[in-house]
């Protein structure tokens, strides 16, 4: 019972970022109906902002985090105007080919500027929390809260305001959008500065807790990628479900089954949940 | 007043629209006729500008707007309610209609008027207000897009087969309503293939056949013609 | 239609120049590292082969080991290249990115051989090693092995030279240590690659001849894993006295920091794999407390050692070297003075005899004092044992090799 308490408090942690990262992933997806495979560098750089604005420039870590929001917001932008702008009518072939260029390029550009080795972002809140035999540090628990309340700040965008419903309406029927006189090319460029935002904020949280190194990203865009196929590709809360699921998975498949077994549990569950529901938990709109 | 000179769209090597001729005045509900296929629809998505003409050039209030990207369309008064509706389908019905003045977004006042207005023209849109939109019925649907449409305030107003898969009883209604949103004074194009009513609520028409404009005359004279009863009215 | 195709040509010729550009500083091109020997104006050059992970998760393993080779080419085309058979030569180093696996290190290898000639090429992982296996003895090239991995000589290879002391000598030593002062109970938490599970197997037996019992096996993927809380947790539910852990330093350093978050308070052992010092960069030296691994290159004071960290320091900007740059180091003067000894630059089996016949290697002119190459290909150098006490390094604890 009390390693059950533990593995759940660590899939939560897991998952927190997991779902960051697979939302971003996820409202790209719904804007050029193609995963950007580059989106889990963009978290990978996210780090490295952090890190340098720690380290070298001694910026807080809060603050440190804000700029990693901003740099990401923009490095978004144009990686929007650069790589898919440019295919915006081609074949979907074509724009993944690009993302994985994008992808590869981004981690050359980081092993030549930065080197290969693994760094560690400062830990400023490290207390270890004890509750019974449940531990859990300060920064696991910042983790946890911040990301929640990253979703909510997301969620009442995307709902609450006329330019953040822009990038629903976007998803859901294009020519439906324009009509209304929706910009593709600014709804496009907003929503890489949100998902890169997104991505920049799981970086600065789960920076001082991973490592950071040029193919971090590598790792969390499978993750991720999984995650949207799960809830739905392009689907928000198929995004968050997904990711806590896979995080809380992992963590339990390892603890009761085998942790050999921690990455097949994961996907067990996700051909499970393919075969009951093709089209993931939550489908993208029906047309 | 809109004035197409010329137009032509093609798609590869197939011409979809030719020469197309077609002016629409002040105060007018006009009518287009044609069979599927015809080009009724692409005549639409190019007054839009959701596609591109290959040649010729549309003029609004005497100034061209061949070329224009859709989302810049809107914002000079033309508003399209388009064939399969194109609604956001998991997005609220009320959503939907806020979104259609996306374009006048800061008017707040004149958006609130907007919406009472659609909600008096469609009393049953306030009623499921709440619910997706996707979960509505067709003729449902199909209020939203027109209430949609309405939203951006238009001059002109471009309605792609309204009253396509409704009701009869439904598609009288909403000629009507067509005809009341006319004459509160927006100009209306009306693609059609139930041209028996269409030609009833408007005053001129233009027949569309292959991609080419075949005949264009007044309302009661197009009624009146044989080859167009015989081909459109039926009987 | 078509003006969209040519944008998109333009577009990906760009992007894929610019990929083949950033990776090309770091890999394909040849080290440039023959420079040196401008004075000798008539000298040949001799191409070495270099197939290690230079990108991806290992990336900085992989790095590591190059740069010594790096300083180890460039000190002795600085002073003159060799002179084999009356012949000058320089030597020239050319790196390839295998990204840690073996079918890549095999096609590199070929290409090392056919295109460059290269009579010796180093590979730093163990599953690349066992694929050159498989074709060097006919191919005529020897390899460079840096792998403590014993099996790679049980093969029967005769072009086979293992650079580092093999890891079988650590387990016995290392297991007294912790179980004196910390107690009987391990639980395993190592890497799940090739290596770490050969390590493993080592350890179990000798762990449990000792009277320990090992609670479980958490393996877990060092290089792929982000976060190790779940597997540690689950080790530390089975209340072990001692963690073993090891994969590349930094991994490692996480997987300690977690288990004292999560309450850990006993020892660990460290796979040869893992470098304390490099682990002490993450992880405060009191949390380090009881960890037991290979002694530091730098922590070691016979003049070669000093001399070697003191050169290091200078060829990389005040970056302090590891046992993987010592060795390199050490491998490549050694194989300079085979080729000077026999007389060839291009007869791999010529080469390795030639190179038997240098040693004794003394401790102060050497990183450390190095016997001889064994029958098999192993080279008998020291290895060294160290526990943290206190936060500081312990007694310097004495292997003793089997080979």
């Amino acid at each position: 019972m009390d390693l059950f308490a533990q593995q759940l408090v660590n899939g939560l942690t897991l998952g927190s970022i997991y779902c960051l990262v697979a939302l971003g992933l996820t409202l790209i997806y719904g804007i050029m109906e193609v995963p950007n495979f580059a989106h889990g560098h963009l978290y990978m750089v996210g780090a490295y902002v952090t890190f340098f604005a720690m380290t070298l420039y001694g910026l807080n870590y809060w603050l440190s985090a804000l700029l990693a929001g901003v740099v990401l917001a923009v490095l978004g932008v144009l990686m929007e105007r650069i790589v898919f702008h440019p295919l915006r009518h081609a074949p979907a072939s074509n724009k993944f080919i690009a993302a994985v260029g994008a992808m590869m390029f981004l981690e050359a550009l980081a092993r030549v500027l930065w080197g290969s080795d693994f760094r560690s972002i400062p830990v400023i809140y490290d207390k270890v929390f004890t509750i019974g035999t449940l531990r859990i540090t300060e920064q696991r628990l910042i983790v946890i809260i911040a990301a929640i309340f990253l979703m909510i700040a997301l969620n009442l965008f995307l709902k609450k305001t006329i330019i953040g419903s822009s990038i629903e309406a976007m998803a859901q029927n294009r020519d439906g959008a324009s009509l209304v006189g929706i910009n593709v090319n600014n709804v496009a460029m907003l929503t890489f500065a949100i998902a890169s935002i997104l991505a920049a904020g799981a970086a600065a949280l789960a920076g001082p807790i991973f490592l950071v190194f040029p193919s971090m990203g590598a790792l969390i865009i499978m993750k991720a990628f999984v995650i949207i196929v799960i809830g739905g590709m392009g689907s928000i809360p198929g995004a968050v479900l997904g990711g806590y699921v896979l995080g809380i998975t992992e963590a339990m498949g390892a603890s009761y089954i085998s942790t050999d077994y921690k990455d097949v549990v994961a996907f067990l569950v996700l051909i499970l949940i393919l075969t009951i529901k093709p089209t993931g938990i939550f489908a993208k709109g029906v047309r | 007043m809109l004035k197409v000179k010329n137009l032509s769209v093609a798609f590869g090597s197939y011409r979809a629209l030719q020469d197309i001729e077609l002016e629409i005045n002040p105060g007018e509900l006009v009518v287009l006729l044609g069979a599927n296929g015809a080009g009724k629809s692409t005549l639409f998505r190019a007054i839009s500008g959701l596609i591109r003409p290959s040649a010729g050039t549309i003029e609004y209030n005497g100034k061209t707007i061949t070329g224009q990207p859709a989302h810049q369309v809107v914002r000079y008064g033309i508003s399209q309610c388009p064939e399969g509706r194109q609604l956001f389908p998991m997005m609220s019905v009320e959503k939907n209609l806020l979104l259609g003045a996306y374009a006048r977004r800061k008017d707040r006042e004149g958006v609130r008027r907007s919406l009472r207005l659609v909600y008096d023209l469609f009393p049953i849109l306030q009623e499921k207000g709440h619910l997706s939109a996707g979960s509505l019925s067709g003729g449902q649907q199909q209020m939203v897009a027109i209430g949609r449409a309405l939203m951006s305030a238009p001059q002109l107003l471009l309605l792609d087969e309204p009253s396509i898969g409704l009701a009869p009883l439904v598609v009288k209604q909403m000629f009507e309503t067509i005809q009341r949103i006319n004459e509160a004074g927006t100009m209306v194009l009306l693609a059609e293939q139930n041209a028996n009513m269409a030609l009833k609520i408007s005053h001129r028409g233009y027949v569309l056949e292959n991609g080419r404009v075949v005949m264009h005359d007044k309302s009661e004279a197009l009624a009146g013609n044989e080859e167009v009863k015989k081909a459109y009215i039926g009987g | 239609m078509l003006e969209r195709r040519r944008y998109l040509v333009v577009f990906l010729v760009i992007l894929l120049s610019l990929v083949l550009a950033a990776s090309g500083c770091g890999t394909a091109k040849p080290a440039a590292t023959n420079q040196g020997g401008s004075s000798t104006a008539a000298a040949k050059v001799v191409n070495i082969g270099y197939s290690g992970p230079l990108s991806g998760g290992a990336a900085l393993y992989g790095q590591d080991t190059l740069n010594g080779l790096k300083m180890g080419v460039e000190e002795i085309n600085h002073g003159g290249g060799i002179t084999v058979a009356g012949q000058k030569y320089t030597l020239n180093l050319i790196a390839l990115d295998d990204q840690y696996l073996p079918n890549m290190t095999a096609t590199n290898a070929r290409r090392l051989r056919t295109e460059n000639k290269a009579p010796v090429i180093f590979t730093p992982h163990s599953g690349g090693v066992f694929a050159m296996q498989q074709f060097n003895q006919e191919e005529g090239f020897l390899i460079g092995a840096y792998t403590s991995e014993p099996k790679i000589l049980e093969t029967g290879n005769k072009l086979t030279y293992r650079i580092p002391p093999p890891y079988d000598g650590y387990p016995e030593p290392f297991s007294k240590a912790v179980m004196e002062k910390y107690g009987k109970r391990v639980a395993l938490v190592p890497g799940t690659h090739q290596y770490a599970k050969d390590w493993t197997k080592v350890f179990v037996p000798v762990w449990e001849k000792l009277g320990g019992t090992v609670t479980g096996d958490f393996a877990v993927d060092y290089n792929k894993e982000t976060d190790f809380y779940t597997y540690v947790s689950k080790a530390l539910a089975t209340k072990p006295d001692v963690l073993f852990v090891g994969g590349a330093s930094k991994p490692t350093a996480m997987v300690v920091k977690q288990a004292r978050e999560l309450g850990f308070k006993g020892g660990f052992i460290l796979m040869d794999q893992a470098k304390l010092e490099q682990m002490a960069q993450t992880v405060p030296m009191d949390q380090l407390n009881g960890a037991v691994g290979v002694r530091p290159v730098i922590q070691f004071d016979n003049p070669g050692a000093k001399k070697f960290v003191e050169a290091y320091k200078k060829f990389k900007n005040g970056e302090d070297p590891a046992w993987e740059q010592a060795w390199h180091y050490t491998a490549i003067k050694v194989v300079a003075k085979g080729m000077e000894k026999a007389g060839t630059v291009e007869d791999a089996a010529k080469i390795f005899e030639g190179m038997k016949q240098i040693f004794p290697l003394n401790a102060n002119d050497w990183v450390a004092e190095i016997k001889g190459i064994s029958a098999k290909g192993g080279m008998l150098g020291e290895a060294h044992g160290i526990m943290v006490i206190d936060g500081k390094y312990g007694p310097d604890m004495p292997i003793t090799l089997k080979d």
